[in-house]
């Protein structure tokens, strides 16, 4: 049954309005009675101008009002809703992570990945082929007006609506499925903040997981378990001593594999076959000599194209020169250890870069950042957590903390921007000076900590090395994964700065406070030129979860409303009906004021009375 | 209603109406009025005053003394009483009211008849007609139906009847009609030497209806008016009835009327120390 209220138990409301009718009713009812003459009871005037004048009584104007308060609050408590014109408001969510590619005869697209090739790279078997079938079938048979949110790493909304099979062609070259993630919980969320009552479609390749309970949300799977076979680590760092890589392949799927990995280098091509135990990652190093150009691995076609190819451009990390003067020896023999384990930096030597100290009250010195150890006194203690970590941050990537006890000295405090924290006291934190350099600091006590025995410490130590390094003018990574923003610092006198991405298509990036920033969202090959020099990089699709299709599924989870409740939308008028009742109520408190105070003197004169005629 | 109308006249018949303050000239009765007239009884002389009647003066006693001298008679008159009753239907709404007119009418010609006045009774309702057999007695009068839908005071102005000059008249109303109370008083007055208007108004013309929603009807134009009675709207009315007979009372003593009220319920219980007390009947 349609229902019109948001809540219909509201309507027992309309008693009172029954009530006030029938004790109106009661009152008005009216007895006849002869009199001798209507000259006593209406104003001369009327019967003089108007001849047999029947005037109705004014009481029933308070019942009106009173009425219409009463049905404005039921109203306005009901929630009432009204049809929509014609056309059911809905959001669609559309899954724009690269899984939503997987079938049979996908492309690469690593190397060329113009609009017109994104279109077509598609498998015909894709979730992505098949959702947009279905979204044209949909947009068919229903009277449906669709907002599309495509939902990567992070939603966005379509500014055109969708309302006919025909306006799904103009997806094909924007939903590229090339994000490494798609977060549609956030996508939903935008959906309901634009619209509370709106239905939604999630068309994605793997199963609901969150709660569709209200009948507002429908997901559609689309997905098909798959076994594939694909490249999801690779990592290439050029040494004095050589090149060392890393690569990691996965095998997806409950059954041995046997791959061969295509390795180009330097013109040279070799095959190598990989046997993959079943649902295991297969690590290797293939050493490259000094020198060698870019890597490019590639693995034979299979459920997922993208993931089967990645190229590692030449990598030499920056070479810091790091001041140690720490004067706990176990702190710094500790810290020398992960400083010699990065092998990227030279412990002092030259103009220090970075320092670590334990003196709190070290000077800044241009150009180098300083990490501070506090060690504490006396009141320094042992916190076993639990620590709250800020894990945007670069300094934490891949810092846990699991089992660390950390120590904190509550006589040393440092109101800096938190890192690490323990209820209300921070362990670790960071600050940037005027001059644009940056402070760490970090409660550590070998005493009462074990942050130096941990897996931890060198990571962290790692961090503080890469951070610095990338903050070095016109160093960037040249191989960062799919979907990764890119920060680069310039030189001061740099002016021009453009980008080639892998669609050859070249744009100017916007300089602000000596940095660029861009989002590698497709692909393949960049290009930064910087007046007469280039920069390469190279964007890899390295992501486990999109790459393991045996988690996608094909099914419908959750109903919308039924057919007649969805051709009804709520309309948002609760405020405005209230407004109407108090405007209604002050004019019904008007009129009884203004009775109240009239006074039969204030009446027309009697005709008849002296003096009357003349008035 | 004839039955109502010979109970009035013998409760009437113990009184008389009181005698008029003039007397017409140049008529002739069985009476002698107050004042000096054409009768054969010679009363007194006096001195000639202007514009006397030549054919009075004392021609002897010019003679005898060269001073004209008028011969003064008394005048003999033939008391009338001319009864004009409101016949609109608002005068029979009730049956009490009805029988109160009907009775007053009697009354007045019970108290003529008593004092020796010969009466002529006149209706005024859609129309201004003698009573037929108003001249004789009241058993013979034949009053038509209190139906009347115009309004009685209007119909009076312009339809005068051929009342006695010098006459006492009485109008019986209960003046429920929007005529000019001045106009009204001024036409009835006119020619008269007494005259009084006695209005009759029963319980419910002189008590609102009780609080609640009333349909009124007009019992004349059978107009309906829907009001809602409460206080405010029963006091209105009641300074309204007050206002209304306060017109009347004012437009009546300008031209030396008398005015007094009746209540229906009274008329029916012989109670008439109103009209006594006002001077319109007196006790033989």
């Amino acid at each position: 049954m349609i229902s019109v209220f948001a809540s219909p138990a509201m309507l027992w409301g309309l008693f009172a309005a029954a009530g006030l009718t029938a004790i109106y009713f009661l009152r008005l009812r009216s007895r006849r009675v002869v009199v001798s003459s209507l000259l006593l009871w209406v104003d001369q005037r009327n019967i003089i101008d108007g001849g047999r004048s029947i005037k109705r009584i004014k009481t029933p104007l308070l019942f009106f009002i009173e009425l219409l308060i009463i049905l404005l609050l039921i109203l306005a408590a009901a929630g009432l809703r009204k049809p929509s014109d014609g056309a059911i408001p809905i959001f669609i969510v559309l899954d724009d992570s690269y899984s939503m590619r997987a079938g049979t005869g996908g492309s690469i697209l690593l190397d060329d990945s113009e609009d017109a090739k994104i279109a077509d790279s598609f498998a015909a078997d894709s979730p992505r082929r098949k959702a947009i079938v279905e979204l044209a079938d949909l947009l068919d048979e229903d009277a449906i007006r669709a907002s599309v949110i495509i939902a990567g790493s992070r939603p966005v909304l379509l500014g055109e609506t969708f309302d006919a099979a025909s306006s799904v062609v103009s997806l094909e070259n924007r939903w590229t499925c090339l994000q490494p993630s798609a977060d549609l919980a956030s996508a939903i969320v935008l959906a309901r903040q634009l619209d509370a009552d709106a239905r939604i479609l999630v068309v994605s390749d793997r199963e609901a997981d969150l709660s569709l309970d209200g009948g507002r949300i429908r997901w559609m799977g689309l997905g098909q378990a798959r076994k594939n076979i694909a490249i999801v680590g690779a990592v290439r760092r050029d040494q004095p001593t050589g090149v060392k890589t890393v690569i990691e392949v996965a095998n997806y799927s409950s059954e041995e594999a046997i791959a061969d990995l295509v390795v180009r280098s330097g013109g040279a091509e070799i095959t190598r076959e990989l046997n993959i135990p079943a649902n295991e990652i297969q690590r290797l190093s293939l050493p490259l000599t000094k020198g060698a150009g870019p890597l490019e691995l590639e693995l034979p076609d299979d459920s997922l194209a993208l993931d089967n190819r990645v190229i590692l451009l030449p990598h030499a990390p920056a070479h810091l020169n790091v001041e140690l003067s720490v004067k706990n020896s176990e702190l710094s023999s500790a810290i020398t250890k992960a400083l010699t384990a990065t092998g990227r930096c030279t412990i002092n030597k030259g103009t220090p870069q970075v320092r670590f100290t334990t003196d709190t009250e070290i000077k800044p010195l241009p150009g180098c950042w300083d990490v501070i150890l506090i060690q504490g006194g006396e009141t320094t203690k042992p916190i076993a957590g639990p620590f709250v970590l800020d894990k945007r941050h670069p300094l934490l990537e891949g810092v846990t903390l699991d089992g660390v006890v950390m120590s904190q000295d509550p006589e040393v405090n440092f109101m800096w921007q938190p890192l690490v924290s323990a209820g209300d006291d921070m362990l670790m934190g960071w600050r940037e000076l005027s001059s644009g350099d940056r402070r760490v600091a970090l409660h550590c006590d070998p005493e009462n900590t074990t942050l130096e025995d941990s897996i931890d410490f060198p990571v962290m130590i790692t961090n503080i090395l890469q951070w610095r390094e990338s903050e070095i003018a016109e160093r960037i990574r040249p191989n960062v994964r799919l979907g990764e923003t890119v920060k680069m610092n310039l030189s001061k006198g740099r002016k021009n700065c453009q980008l080639t991405s892998p669609s050859d298509e070249a744009r100017e990036l916007t300089t602000f406070d000596g940095k660029i920033v861009f989002a590698c969202d497709r692909p393949g090959r960049y290009q930064i030129s910087l007046d007469e020099d280039r920069i390469p990089l190279v964007a890899n699709v390295l992501f486990r979860d999109e790459s393991d299709l045996r988690k996608t599924a094909e099914g419908m989870w959750g109903q919308w409303e039924d057919s007649e409740e969805i051709g009804l939308e709520f309309w948002h008028a609760a405020t405005t009906l209230l407004l109407i009742a108090i405007v209604a109520w002050i004019l019904h408190a008007w009129l009884i004021v203004r009775d109240t105070r009239r006074t039969p003197d204030s009446r027309l004169p009697m005709r008849n009375t002296p003096g009357g005629e003349s008035k | 209603m004839r039955q109502w109308l010979i109970e009035g006249k013998e409760i009437g018949s113990q009184y008389v109406p009181a005698e008029p303050r003039r007397a017409p000239h140049g008529t002739t009765g069985t009476r002698l009025g107050r004042r000096p007239g054409e009768s054969l009884e010679f009363e007194d002389y006096r001195d000639y005053q202007p514009g006397d009647d030549l054919r009075k003066l004392d021609w002897s006693v010019y003679a005898r003394s060269d001073s004209l001298v008028v011969r003064v008679f008394r005048e003999e008159v033939v008391p009338h009483l001319d009864i004009v009753l409101d016949v609109s239907a608002s005068m029979a709404v009730r049956s009490e009211k009805h029988a109160a007119a009907v009775m007053t009418t009697g009354l007045f010609a019970g108290a003529a008849d008593a004092g020796g006045f010969s009466t002529r009774a006149w209706s005024i309702g859609d129309t201004c007609r003698e009573i037929v057999g108003s001249s004789s007695y009241v058993s013979g009068w034949q009053l038509e139906a209190f139906d009347g839908r115009g309004d009685s005071g209007d119909v009076f102005v312009s339809e005068t009847p051929r009342m006695q000059p010098r006459g006492i008249r009485v109008m019986i109303s209960d003046l429920m009609f929007a005529a000019d109370p001045e106009v009204v008083t001024t036409v009835l007055s006119r020619g008269s030497s007494y005259a009084s208007i006695v209005q009759i108004l029963d319980h419910d013309d002189r008590t609102p209806p009780q609080h609640g929603t009333v349909k009124l009807i007009d019992s004349e134009t059978l107009a309906p008016y829907e009001v809602y009675i409460d206080d405010f709207t029963r006091q209105r009315y009641i300074q309204r009835l007050e206002q209304h007979v306060r017109g009347w009372e004012v437009a009546c003593e300008r031209r030396g009327i008398s005015f007094t009220t009746l209540a229906a319920e009274d008329v029916l219980d012989s109670n008439l120390d109103d009209l006594v007390s006002r001077r319109i009947l007196r006790a033989p």
